[in-house]
């Protein structure tokens, strides 16, 4: 945790602090899926196709780690660790490692693995590099109402399942330029084809767009109850999301649409979701802000 | 052999010229014909073969005096219709040994676009074959290349340039794989019923292609090849109608028009709603307009296009191709000092008269 017995710790020690065994799980969970990017990596550049034993299994090692290390955060506030912008990219990642886990072996896609754990491995290390994501918020996260905590975890799940949808969009993208652009290196006989890639795409857009749309409702529906005036960004920017990737799942429904430019759309409304992150998150200071916590609230330390 | 006698040999080739350029100068069979007896007509020139495939045109020529590199230049400007200025600045030319290492590095498929691809050797006896039915070699340039042909066999055999071949097919195969994902799924078309769609096609059929179909100019070998395959085949005249239904395309005819215009595919690609096809132009001059390749959801890969995939592949194999051409170098001098050493016996002996060969 960033906060230890109130004290403010050193700077290396919210970046790497062993005395925080959820961080620590996460750094080594990190690592796994390091490894497991660096081995397709190194594959791929020797022009040879990686191994599924190898790439899943330090995934799934990853994936058990980060699970203990949200686990034990979680644990401490007795609810879903999404108090901050650390906690939420977190649980993207956690999520969009849970989807490749599930789906990686159904479609067998040549290089998800490597390409999801690139992905979730520069995105994990950010959080962890910038200390002042990982700031300290009240244990009591959604006020004990269900409703926000399940709103909350759809939320981020359904930015999961873009986060994966990015990850085949950009595996797409370079496939496509470089058959149309005629690019001779041995490396893109080793990727998925287009067609593989757009029919996965499509999928994870309807699933995408499934949970996106509970979590909207069920955001509408706590927006109502509460002072929603004060969360206006929030809905704001969850509404153009849901907007944006409907609109590209009718018209690629309604084949309207080609997948490269799909594939496009996809990689900017993930990248626009992730800097939403910042005005949700700056939304959630402000309410923290307008009703200040007590001290029993404050996140119990973590032992030493 | 009866010398003495004076070699060369001058061309056009795709290393200084581009597919675009390179189909200005494809010959029919008549111009074949009309080449060879404008350069037989020149004084210093007793034996010709013409080599004509996609990739070169190439006049390998005998005389008793050294040719004149400008009038066979000038003849084949004048049998293309092409610029002169044009041919100057892109031929290339070699002369007695030289042009032994060049014709023993042609046959070996040292020099084709996808180095050590095995079809240029049986041009290269093709046109040998034409050339003495027509009389236009004597007692030199046959047994020179007889000695071609071995020294492709020797390659073939002792080195690694055909190890992993890498062909035409192979190159669609994994082209066709990067874009469908498998060989089963995709429709394939075949327009023209050639050699090259013919290897094409059994490449693909060999890694699991089930739905093929044939046109062709000449319906009968069409059927021919679509039997093959277990496939269909449908007519030349009425093949554009239902071009939308097949993914992928493979163009291999003579045709010196372009059979598939933008303007024709984009209507195709219209109908099948972004579904991505992949069209293969193995013909010289070119089937399928160069803008085409523009399109979105169009891939458009010609020859030049497939040699470079395939020389990607083969750069691993560098060492072996100067290790066989090395050799192929020394057997080439080997073979001219032996024609050196027969002109200086035959000089000793009667002068034997060796007709000056001609078709008509």
């Amino acid at each position: 945790m960033a906060q230890s017995n109130g004290g403010i710790r050193h700077s290396f020690g919210l970046i790497f602090p062993v005395s925080d065994p959820d961080r620590f799980l996460v750094w080594l969970s990190m690592a796994a899926y390091g490894l497991a990017a660096l081995y397709g990596i190194v594959r791929l550049l020797r022009r040879k196709p990686g191994t599924r034993t190898v790439t899943y299994p330090l995934i799934f090692v990853g994936f058990l780690l980060q699970t203990a290390g949200l686990y034990l955060r979680g644990m401490q506030y007795g609810a879903c660790p999404l108090g901050n912008t650390f906690e939420v990219v977190q649980f993207i990642v956690w999520s969009t490692t849970f989807l490749f886990l599930v789906i990686g072996p159904v479609f067998q896609v040549h290089l998800l693995g490597t390409a999801t754990a690139a992905l979730v491995t520069a995105t994990g290390l950010i959080s962890l590099l910038v200390p002042n994501w990982d700031y300290p918020h009240t244990s009591t996260l959604f006020g004990g109402d269900p409703l926000i905590e399940f709103h909350a975890a759809v939320s981020i799940f359904s930015y999961g399942i873009f986060g994966l949808l990015s990850t085949v969009a950009i595996l797409y993208l370079i496939q496509y330029n470089a058959l149309e652009r005629k690019w001779r290196s041995r490396i893109f006989a080793l990727l998925p084809s287009i067609v593989k890639l757009d029919n996965l795409a499509r999928r994870l857009l309807s699933a995408g767009i499934l949970v996106l749309t509970l979590a909207f409702l069920s955001g509408l529906m706590v927006w109502f109850d509460e002072a929603w005036e004060a969360l206006h960004w929030k809905l704001l920017t969850v509404a153009i999301l849901w907007l944006g990737y409907g609109v590209v799942w009718i018209m690629r429904l309604r084949q309207r649409f080609s997948p490269h430019r799909a594939a496009i759309c996809f990689l900017t409304l993930y990248l626009f979701a992730l800097f939403s992150l910042w005005p949700v998150s700056r939304s959630h200071d402000s309410k923290d802000q307008e009703s200040p916590p007590s001290t029993e609230h404050l996140t119990p330390p973590t032992s030493k | 052999m009866s010398l003495p006698r004076r070699l060369l040999v001058l061309g056009v080739s795709h290393h200084r010229t581009p597919l675009d350029i390179r189909e200005l100068f494809s010959l029919s069979q008549d111009d074949v014909r009309n080449l060879a007896e404008r350069l037989l007509a020149t004084e210093e020139i007793d034996e010709v073969v013409l080599l004509n495939t996609c990739n070169r045109v190439e006049a390998y020529l005998s005389g008793e005096s050294e040719p004149d590199p400008e009038k066979v230049l000038g003849a084949m400007a004048e049998v293309t219709g092409q610029p002169l200025d044009l041919l100057r600045k892109l031929h290339y030319s070699s002369g007695n040994s030289d042009m032994l290492v060049h014709l023993f590095s042609v046959a070996s498929g040292l020099d084709s676009q996808m180095i050590g691809e095995t079809e240029i050797l049986g041009q290269v006896k093709e046109s040998l074959t034409r050339a003495r039915k027509e009389k236009w070699v004597g007692k030199t340039m046959g047994p020179l290349f007889e000695r071609s042909f071995q020294a492709a066999k020797w390659a073939r055999t002792h080195t690694g340039i055909g190890q992993g071949q890498v062909t035409i097919g192979n190159v669609v195969v994994d082209l066709v794989t990067r874009v469908f994902g498998d060989l089963v799924s995709p429709r394939i078309l075949l327009v023209g019923s050639g050699e090259v769609a013919e290897k094409t096609a059994q490449s693909l059929a060999s890694r699991g292609a089930r739905d093929i179909t044939v046109t062709g100019r000449s319906f009968d070998r069409a059927e021919a090849l679509a039997r093959t395959f277990s496939g269909a085949v449908v007519p030349f005249e009425t093949f554009r109608a239902n071009l939308h239904f097949y993914d992928i395309i493979i163009c291999s005819t003579a045709s010196p028009e372009p059979l598939l215009t933008t303007e024709t595919v984009r209507e195709i690609s219209g109908k099948r709603r972004y579904a991505p096809i992949l069209l293969v132009d193995v013909a010289v001059p070119r089937d399928v307009e160069p803008s085409v390749g523009a399109l979105n959801q169009v891939f458009l890969y010609n020859m030049d296009d497939l040699a470079d995939i395939a020389n990607e592949n083969l750069r691993l194999r560098e060492q072996e191709v100067e290790n066989c051409l090395a050799e192929l170098k020394r057997r080439a001098w080997r073979t001219w000092l032996r024609s050196v050493r027969r002109t200086l016996f035959t000089k000793l002996s009667p002068k034997v008269q060796e007709p000056k060969g001609s078709g008509n």
